[in-house]
């Protein structure tokens, strides 16, 4: 107990024991001094204050549920009935009272005493219960209005100190009058009873019968012509016409709860499905919103319409947003409720989709309309169909389905409907984050695929005595469709290829791929390089789809004699750096793919160079010529031949470097449009 | 972002498609449309006129490959005329003058069709 409420405790018991030791005074000496009696009065108003302060700030906490309220509330009226019917058993002056109640002894007067502060105590008890029950969900105004009833019923009893002066007397009955009307008419609301499921209302109605019953009965007994009346009357005027008031606006607050209840319990199913309605709809938005997956909200969705409506079957169609050319924008059952894909397969809901984007909801439920969307023997004869949409998006339908007529009102159909909007909006959300997680996925795959590409490239080139190689290659995606390779024919023979698959990225690296297991077969069994194109033509012509074709250049280095046989497939000429300067190697030749064998054999020509000491030959692609720099230029031809010029008397190495390094201050970080090769060859 | 436009108009009993700006893979597929339009419409004789087209990919190429076969199992040709010498260079590098009929000026086309 804090120190706060142990001083109103003692301050009530001291003032407790001067009224004693007065009153015992008083009635030894029979004093009956008007001026001392008004005092005395005003103390016991003083006491019961203390009183009430110290109760009410003991209450840890305040109760909310009605039913406890009202149980709580039946056993303290019962003792405060019991209390006051069984008062008389103490007293020897048992007669009607009529005359005023007087104690004769110091027992009686101790009595009296403890009785008068017992039936305040429940009298705050009470008040503060029944102040927990109309707080219930109150508006405003109901709050005020309690606040004014008490004001009054304490007006009340502190003017009915000078009840004696007629004049005030009149003002005692009014504060009366005032505040029971005050009472009965601004606390009918009674919301408390509104919000009780059937059982709780059937409870509440014996638990208001029965405190009616007991507070009609309290409010009789305190009346001036009973004893216990007339024993509150001695002790404190102002206390009894206090507890006259609580009890008398507690039997009346009590029977109109009573017909209320009796009123609200037809109603009562309607509310609880409502409520069951918001209930669910709150459970709902809080998995939706706290869910990524998809297959659990639409599941989550489902079930919970299902529950709400008592439809037979509910399911969600969603719009395929991706997946191939054929699936996608196509729509799919995602979620099923008491029913499944399968039951659902034979139908086709095209038309009613069709009417539910157009026109929003759609209820189907005679013979002629279900014929009407297609759907002949559906087994169900009413249907609901809501449009799912998210930000102006039509993303699905959710339907419902009921095995009788006519099943769905307005009002079931605004439910489904709110439902509806709240699910579009969590499943839009999940597939957007279900969409990122796959983006990162793909780009996890892109990185292995990039580096499963590196791994086709050749790691080093040869270098022997004779010659020696260097080249780089970059895609300008993550993968791309440039291809450069050597493989060795015999002890003097080299083979070297660079290709480049029109277009870029996964579909060029697939045949970037392709190549490589064309050219590691073919190169070694071809005598030639014309006779390594003429097969690598077939290969190609039989493979690629008719828009894709393949350029290459390929070429025989015979290190005896330095003799180079270059054949070239639609490729980026061939650059040859000697003393005499740059020439372009470039024989005939169509791309590969283009043209059936025979033509393609007919116009390919093999090209022979005698590489002489210090001689640079240089393979490229158009990927080195297409870069860019940020206004728009092209590197081009010259400006690459031109360089290459100046490189040619470095290393092979060396010349790599200086290409790369004029490509990067040129495009000066513009993005490479193109996959970009070169292979560089020195002849020593 | 880099434009590309295709209009056509019929000409005696040939059509003639001109091309306009950057043909690359992101504009093919334009293209590719015009062709399937006027092969659905039972139209094989085509003349493509460069003049205005300024850059072409291999992905662009590749949709004059797309519908050659079709065009002409139906006695029809794709003819390609008005190149500008940079355009026609990629045409050549690629082999393409031994696959389609290139002329300098599209009426030398046309009347290449008219005379049939």
């Amino acid at each position: 107990m804090s120190i706060r409420n142990s001083l109103y405790f003692i301050s009530a018991g001291t003032i407790a024991i001067l009224l004693l030791i007065y009153d015992w005074i008083r009635i030894t000496i029979d004093l009956e001094d008007p001026i001392l009696n008004g005092l005395r009065n005003i103390l016991t108003v003083v006491a019961f204050v203390l009183l009430f302060a110290a109760i009410s700030s003991m209450r840890s906490r305040k109760q909310s549920r009605p039913l406890e309220i009202l149980r709580r509330l039946v056993a303290y009226g019962f003792f405060a009935a019991a209390l006051i019917s069984t008062w008389g058993v103490f007293l020897e002056n048992k007669e009607g009272t009529s005359g005023g109640f007087a104690p004769q002894n110091v027992m009686e007067l101790l009595a009296t005493t403890a009785y008068a502060f017992g039936i305040a105590a429940f009298v705050v008890l009470l008040l503060m219960h029944v102040g927990d029950i109309i707080y219930i969900k109150p508006e405003k105004k109901v709050r005020r209005r309690f606040q004014l009833f008490l004001a009054f019923a304490i007006a009340a009893a502190v003017l009915s100190i000078f009840r004696g002066i007629p004049f005030l007397s009149t003002l005692v009955d009014i504060a009366f009058g005032v505040s029971i009307i005050v009472a009965v008419f601004h606390i009918v609301s009674m919301n408390w009873i509104v919000f009780l499921t059937r059982k709780e209302k059937y409870k509440s109605l014996v638990h208001s019968f029965v405190l009616m019953a007991l507070f009609g009965y309290s409010y009789a007994s305190i009346g001036p012509a009973e004893l216990a009346g007339g024993v509150l009357q001695f002790y404190s005027v102002p206390m009894d016409e206090f507890a006259k008031i609580v009890f008398l606006f507690l039997t009346i607050y009590f029977s109109l709860a009573f017909v209320v209840t009796v009123f609200h319990i037809p109603t009562s199913g309607v509310f609880e499905k409502k409520k069951r309605e918001l209930d669910s709809y709150q459970n709902l938005s809080k998995v939706i919103t706290n869910v990524m997956d998809t297959t659990e909200v639409l599941n989550n969705t489902v079930a919970v319409v299902g529950t709400v409506t008592q439809a037979s079957k509910v399911w969600i169609e969603l719009r395929n947003a991706n997946g191939g050319e054929n699936e996608s924008g196509k729509f799919k059952v995602s979620a099923t409720h008491k029913t499944s894909q399968y039951e659902l397969s034979p139908f086709s809901f095209d038309r009613l989709r069709g009417t539910v984007q157009v026109k929003k909801n759609v209820i189907v439920q005679t013979v002629d309309e279900f014929a009407g969307f297609d759907l002949k023997n559906f087994p169900a004869k009413s249907l609901l169909a809501v449009p799912l949409t998210a930000h102006d998006d039509f993303i699905g339908v959710l339907y419902a389905a009921h095995e009788m007529p006519y099943a769905f009102d307005e009002e079931e159909i605004s439910t489904v409907s709110a439902f509806a909007d709240t699910a579009a909006v969590a499943i839009q959300n999940s597939l957007l984050f279900t969409k990122s997680l796959e983006n990162e996925r793909l780009q996890h795959e892109l990185r292995i695929a990039h580096e499963m590409q590196l791994k086709l490239l050749p790691t080093s080139f040869p270098c022997t005595e004779k010659f020696e190689t260097d080249f780089l290659s970059f895609p300008a995606f993550e993968v791309g469709g440039d291809y450069i390779d050597y493989s060795v024919i015999d002890d003097n023979r080299y083979a070297f290829v660079v290709g480049d698959v029109s277009g870029k990225g996964t579909s060029a690296a697939f045949y970037m791929a392709f190549m490589k297991g064309v050219f590691q077969s073919l190169s070694a069994s071809a005598k030639s390089p014309s006779e390594f194109m003429m097969a690598a033509n077939e290969a190609v012509d039989s493979t690629l789809q008719k828009n894709y074709f393949i350029t290459m250049i390929h070429a025989i280095l015979d290190v005896r004699t330095g003799e180079v046989d270059l054949v070239r497939a639609g490729h980026t000429p061939g650059v040859l750096i000697g003393n005499n300067g740059c020439r372009l190697l470039r024989p005939a030749g169509a791309g590969l793919g283009l043209e059936p064998s025979k033509d393609f054999g007919r116009h390919l020509e093999e090209e022979r160079i005698i590489l002489e000491h210090g001689d640079t030959l240089v393979f490229y692609t158009d990927g080195v010529t297409d870069q860019r720099d940020p206004g728009g230029d092209e590197f081009g031809e010259e400006r690459f031949y031109n360089l290459l010029s100046e490189l040619s008397s470095g290393t092979a190495e060396e010349m790599k470097g200086g290409i790369i390094r004029a490509l990067a201050e040129f495009s000066q970080g513009t993005d490479a449009v193109d996959d970009t090769t070169v292979l560089i060859l020195k002849w020593r | 972002m880099n434009e590309f436009k295709v209009l056509t108009r019929d000409s005696g009993n040939a059509v003639v498609m001109e091309l306009h700006g950057f043909l690359d893979a992101h504009t093919a597929p334009d293209l590719e449309k015009t062709f399937a339009e006027l092969i659905g419409k039972g139209k094989y004789n085509i003349v493509v006129n460069f003049d205005a087209l300024n850059y072409i990919s291999s992905a662009g190429l590749g949709v004059f490959m797309a519908y050659i076969d079709e065009v002409r199992s139906n006695h029809g040709d794709i003819k390609l005329a008005n190149m500008q010498q940079k355009v026609f260079n990629v045409f050549d590098l690629l082999g393409f003058p031994f696959l389609y009929e290139i002329y300098k000026d599209q009426e030398e086309a046309l009347k290449k069709f008219n005379s049939q």
